[in-house]
């Protein structure tokens, strides 16, 4: 087994299993090499599922004509005899420290698995000198684990703030699934507002730039993550695809600064409607809509006054066929009892195209913020305090040599009003 | 389903034939393989990979998708991205993202083609790749790609 296999399987299984079903499972195996002498010999579906017998040779595995494999054990000698009707069910294998089917009837759990997640950069930044500083930004505890319908994850993340470590539960929920049209889920979870914010989450290992939007970031301009419950489903329509919808009722925001979610706020619940069509060749565009309340920050407001805040945005994405295409947009209209409506713009396209291993791409983003200013987002002590236009461009390249390690190479242009900074990051990204 | 994407699965079909097979006739050196309680009798491409990333939970039969893959560069994982028109590393970055997003449950790790026979027969709501030269038991079936 190559060293690559051995990463891949061991990512796969899982660094740590905490399943108690199978407490003596076996070690791992090397890997069988692919089907030997494939010789394309192609039998009707039909007569491959035919009833096997007794008289019949046993099934032919993967590998048949070529030197015995650790595979042609017993047990797996067993597995791949032929079937006969009345035979009671024979004895699922073992195998890479975790059994994945032993029960017939299904509904049997897969226990949970721990994956590691995390990222290490080296940045530089320009202002009137070139200064360049290390961080480990994250750190990820990622476990998930089902059984039957249900389902659970957990990410607990370790936030690098200068060499400084904070602490994060990003996310924890339980997901019961009682068709395609209609899943539950309940916990703390991204905010299912546009694409990039629910699909990308915290592995910068499956990112394409180094860290996330700004306006969707931690800190940024839309609530990033939601503590209550959220529907959502998919509904099949032939052959235009498929469409989907996310409903998402949670708490808001906190009266107390820093914005964040919190039980705090009983009396508004913050309310998110997503609808999505996947077209069959794999462009997804899709709408949202969220209401949700914040606490003003103005001291001409009473304090603990609510700010009413409605936004609508639209995504367009295509991730096929090597294009990596993400552009979303959105709108954020704060209505405050005493102060006068405003409405902050934004938006940001990620463009990519993969050619290997490798993916150059660029990605402008860009938010416009209302002349008389924000009541939320440019409270002072604000990085966005006084600010009309925000641009934040890069472009870099990203090179993903295993499926569990991503390299970049950035650099940023950072805009504001007239201002400028220049940003250069490497990042090296992991997820085991 | 509409055929998305015809050219891309011929084109991926004609190199793999030819990268995989000894004679010039060669076709699809493995199948779909699923449990025989699905009653699905052929599944298209854009069905394939919503189902090998999560769009596709649950069979009509009512069984919960449960995806079973060699995670690494075998001529099975080979055969599966080259349908769907991405890299190996691509396929795999993709099911273990999909993971990661909670769209889809861990899918079953399996070894070989015959680690593929097994989960099939065994999970209701098994889907895999396995040679398509081996002999299905009673538990399992192959379903035809459109």
């Amino acid at each position: 087994m190559t060293l690559n296999a051995y990463l891949v399987r061991a990512a796969w299984l899982g660094l740590v299993s905490l399943s108690t079903e199978r407490a003596s499972a076996q070690g791992d195996r090397p890997t069988p090499p692919a089907p030997a002498g494939t010789t394309g010999v192609v039998r009707a579906a039909a007569a491959r599922s035919a009833p096997s017998t007794a008289e019949e040779p046993p099934a032919a595995p993967a590998g048949q004509g070529a030197p015995p494999s650790p595979e042609a054990t017993p047990e797996r000698g067993a597995v791949a005899a032929p079937a006969v009707a009345d035979a009671p069910p024979e004895p699922a294998p073992e195998f890479g420290g975790a059994t994945f089917f032993d029960s017939p009837a299904g509904g049997h759990s897969q226990g949970a698995s721990l994956k590691l997640y995390g990222d290490t950069e080296l940045q530089a930044h320009h202002d009137d000198r070139w200064r360049a500083n290390f961080a480990t930004s994250h750190f990820e505890l990622f476990t998930s684990a089902d059984v039957g319908r249900l389902s659970f994850l957990s990410e607990l993340m370790f936030e690098g703030q200068g060499h400084e470590i904070a602490v994060d539960l990003d996310r924890t929920q339980l997901t019961y699934l009682f068709a395609n049209w209609l899943r539950v889920r309940a916990g703390r979870m991204h905010n299912a507002f546009g694409y990039y914010g629910d699909t990308y989450n915290h592995g910068n290992v499956y990112e394409l730039t180094t860290s996330r939007p700004a306006s969707i970031d931690e800190g940024g301009l839309l609530v990033p993550h939601v503590i209550g419950v959220a529907v959502d489903g998919t509904f099949d329509a032939g052959d235009i695809g498929s469409f989907s919808y996310d409903v998402q009722v949670a708490d808001g925001r906190s009266l107390t600064p820093p914005p964040s979610t919190s039980p705090y706020v009983p009396d508004y619940k913050l309310v998110n409607v997503r609808l999505r069509w996947l077209e069959p060749s794999g462009f997804i565009i899709g709408i949202n809509a969220l209401r949700d309340a914040a606490p003003s920050s103005d001291l001409a407001d009473p304090p603990q006054t609510h700010v009413l805040e409605l936004c609508a945005g639209a995504h367009l994405d295509y991730l096929e066929h090597s294009y990596h295409v993400l552009v979303e947009a959105f709108a954020i209209r704060h209505e405050s009892p005493r102060l006068a409506t405003t409405t902050t713009y934004g938006g940001f396209a990620e463009l990519g195209y993969q050619l290997g291993a490798f993916t150059p791409y660029v990605r402008p983003e860009w938010i416009r913020f209302p002349k008389t200013g924000d009541v939320l987002y440019q409270a002072a002590g604000s990085p966005y305090a006084g600010l009309r236009d925000h641009l934040d461009f890069r472009f870099g390249l990203r090179w993903q040599p295993l499926v569990e390690l991503a390299l970049k190479v950035e650099g940023q242009r950072l805009s504001q009003d007239g201002a400028h900074q220049e940003l250069a990051t490497v990042k090296a990204a992991f997820g085991f | 389903m509409a055929h998305p994407q015809p050219l891309a699965r011929s084109l991926a079909v004609v190199a793999l034939g030819c990268a995989l097979a000894t004679d010039a006739g060669a076709e699809d050196p493995f199948s779909v393989v699923c449990n025989k309680t699905n009653e699905i009798s052929a599944i298209s491409i854009n069905e394939l990979r919503r189902l090998f990333t999560g769009g596709i939970k649950q069979w009509d039969s009512g069984a919960v998708v449960r995806v079973g893959i060699i995670p690494s560069d075998v001529a099975e994982t080979k055969y599966l991205a080259a349908l769907l028109g991405v890299t190996t590393t691509e396929l795999l970055s993709r099911i273990q993202q999909q993971v990661f997003k909670g769209e889809m449950r861990r899918p079953a790790v399996l070894r070989s083609s015959a680690d593929c026979i097994a989960f099939a027969r065994s999970d209701p709501g098994a889907v895999c790749l396995a040679d398509a030269r081996a002999a299905l038991p009673l538990e399992a079936r192959a379903v035809a790609v459109r």
